[in-house]
């Protein structure tokens, strides 16, 4: 009887190692069948799409609305657990109210999903949405709680994939194509200048990090980073950024991952982007409080209190904006002079 | 006409023998004369292939195949259709095998100048071959992050399993054994860097004609350009409607 009970618990335990295996060597794919034009949307290199045009057309409009630009565009990045940029957690939402309150000069866009290159959800239209929608919709459940966990490892891959020197830039400009495909829509200005400031959880740290050369290049802005309990690699895409702030509950230990996995990062590889860019006084750790990295307690609680009766998601909020507002504006350079930059390059 | 075939020891390949059977049959044998003699000489050759050299090749297939699966990303970056993938992993395999059968050469020549040892080209080329089984796990390269750390440790493992499979077939010292395996390889770095030798220009011509792409660039180089050519085509386009506009 104990004999068949561990067979049967050795047996599931190698099926699920063995599809996480698959998983992790697939999650790869994704990213470059889109590069290589073999999926949906693929970029079209040297031509602008139909959404850029218009994109341009609307801008102009908005030129002689005369209408004062927003100082700053933060992009809400969610964490390893989201299915999409649209069904994010109730107490981030809440988070994201109370920083739109708190910044009100400052537009707070957060509909791009970070672990996917053309922002289609998980529970989109996908070869396997059927299957994540289904593990998605019993997520309250024990069962599916326990089913859930191949979201996380979904997800986790895809930080790997974004922190790999091999897939990431292909990974990230995706993301960072959606990214600005969602300024614009939010009326990004086309000159660019405006300082952009992307803000992961958990994963979504790494995203906000590796997006960084694509947007600076992109958008011609300067990129800053808010890191919330983010597990950060050693992705040399840090050196597009102009500051990061992390933010790290005395109780979170999951950024940690990224102190130990990461070689860049370690303090003896001196000359790493990482350490260099730390060096340079361009790195903030901010300990907001006992905050752990996700569930009752975390960054974005409103129902846990400080010591000095501050809620969790106001402490965060606060933070943010502080460092948001510690951004000195850019020199603005004119449109006509960058026009021919590019090119001459 | 001479029809001495000899039709013994074929039985085992039925096919054969019964087309074999129906050409010798025919009424006039001098039309098939010359596919059934072929046929005949390839089924009156003794079997030259020996099971340690199927056993050999079957290890470098597949370590070849899946090395380049491993490493496919430069394809896909490349923007590779396809078909392309799949010439093109053909022409890389065809490439990569030639630098095996040259590292098997020097292997020999070595052996022989060095240390007075020869075996036939067969059997070094079994004991090289044999030293690329690692290389089978080479898919495992595609796995994010830990991908390009296995490669490392796969490169690291097939040069220690040549230098043990020199060692042991010839009776080498772990010394002799170490240059034998090495220095073949610096040779083939040294032959393939120097310019007057145009080696580059023959491997471009190559893919060129076997793949269609000449150049398989850098991830990052490319998706760089990409995204500046599309922040260049914007502005331009915005500076044409506001001509426009005035």
């Amino acid at each position: 009887m104990i004999d068949a009970f561990i067979l049967t618990a050795l047996s599931l335990i190698a099926i699920v190692l063995g599809l996480l295996f698959i998983m992790a060597l697939l999650s790869p794919l994704e990213a470059l069948t889109w590069w290589a034009g073999w999926s949906d949307h693929a970029p079209s290199p040297g031509k602008l799409s139909k959404e850029a045009r218009e994109e341009i057309e609307k801008q102009e409009e908005k030129k002689r609305e005369n209408s004062p630009p927003p100082r700053y565009y933060l992009v809400y990045l969610t964490a390893i657990g989201g299915v999409s940029a649209e069904e994010i957690s109730h107490r981030e939402q809440i988070f994201l109210e109370k920083l739109s309150e708190a910044l009100p000069e400052a537009i707070i866009i957060s509909d791009v999903y970070p672990f996917s290159v053309t922002n289609n959800p998980l529970t989109g239209e996908r070869m396997f949405g059927w299957l994540w929608r289904k593990i998605h919709e019993k997520r309250k459940t024990i069962t599916g709680g326990i089913l859930a966990s191949f979201i996380f490892a979904r997800n986790l891959f895809n930080v790997a994939v974004s922190a790999d020197p091999r897939y990431g830039p292909i990974n990230n400009a995706g993301v960072a194509r959606e990214i600005t495909k969602s300024l614009y829509r939010h009326d990004y200005p086309l000159e660019g200048d405006i300082p952009v400031i992307t803000m992961g959880w958990s994963g979504g740290g790494q995203i906000a990090v590796g997006v960084a050369p694509f947007l600076h290049l992109g958008l011609d802005a300067p990129i800053y980073v808010v890191s919330i309990g983010g597990v950060l690699t050693d992705d040399p895409s840090i050196a597009f950024v102009e500051h990061l702030w992390h933010l790290q509950g005395s109780k979170d230990k999951f950024p940690r991952i990224g102190d130990i996995l990461f070689p860049g990062r370690w303090p003896l590889i001196k000359k790493s982007t990482w350490n260099r860019f730390k060096r340079a006084g361009k790195m903030t750790v901010i300990v907001p409080g006992p905050m752990i990295h996700t569930g009752k307690g975390d960054y974005f609680d409103p129902k846990t209190k400080l010591s000095d009766g501050q809620p969790h998601v106001e402490k965060t909020v606060a933070i943010i904006r502080d460092a948001v507002r510690s951004i000195q504006p850019p020199v603005s350079t004119s449109l006509q002079v960058e026009v021919n930059q590019p090119l001459q390059r | 006409m001479d029809h001495a075939w000899n039709l013994q020891g074929i039985g085992s390949r039925p096919v054969l023998h019964k087309y074999a059977r129906s050409l010798q049959s025919t009424k006039h044998p001098e039309a098939p004369s010359f596919l059934a003699n072929t046929i005949f000489q390839l089924e009156t050759i003794p079997m030259s292939i020996s099971p340690e050299l199927q056993h050999a090749l079957l290890i470098l297939f597949l370590s070849i195949l899946s090395l380049l699966i491993g490493n496919s990303v430069v394809l896909f970056a490349n923007r590779v259709s396809r078909s392309q993938f799949i010439r093109s992993l053909l022409a890389f395999g065809f490439l990569f095998l030639l630098s095996i059968l040259f590292w098997t050469l020097s292997v020999q020549i070595l052996s022989s100048l060095l240390f007075g040892v020869h075996k036939p080209f067969e059997d070094v080329f079994i004991i090289v071959s044999r030293s690329f089984t690692p290389f089978i796990l080479g898919f495992l390269i595609l796995l994010p992050h830990f991908g390009h750390y296995l490669y490392a440790l796969l490169r690291v493992w097939v040069v220690i399993n040549l230098i043990i499979n020199i060692a042991h077939a010839y009776g080498f010292g772990p010394g002799q054994a170490l240059i034998v395996s090495l220095l073949g390889w610096i040779l083939l770095e040294l032959i393939t860097s120097l310019s007057f030798l145009r080696l580059d220009t023959v491997k471009r011509w190559f893919l060129k004609i076997t793949t269609g792409k000449a150049d398989y660039r850098d991830p990052n180089d490319l998706v760089m350009e990409y995204v500046r050519a599309q922040r260049a085509l914007m502005l331009q386009a915005s500076y044409k409607q506001e001509d426009g506009n005035d």
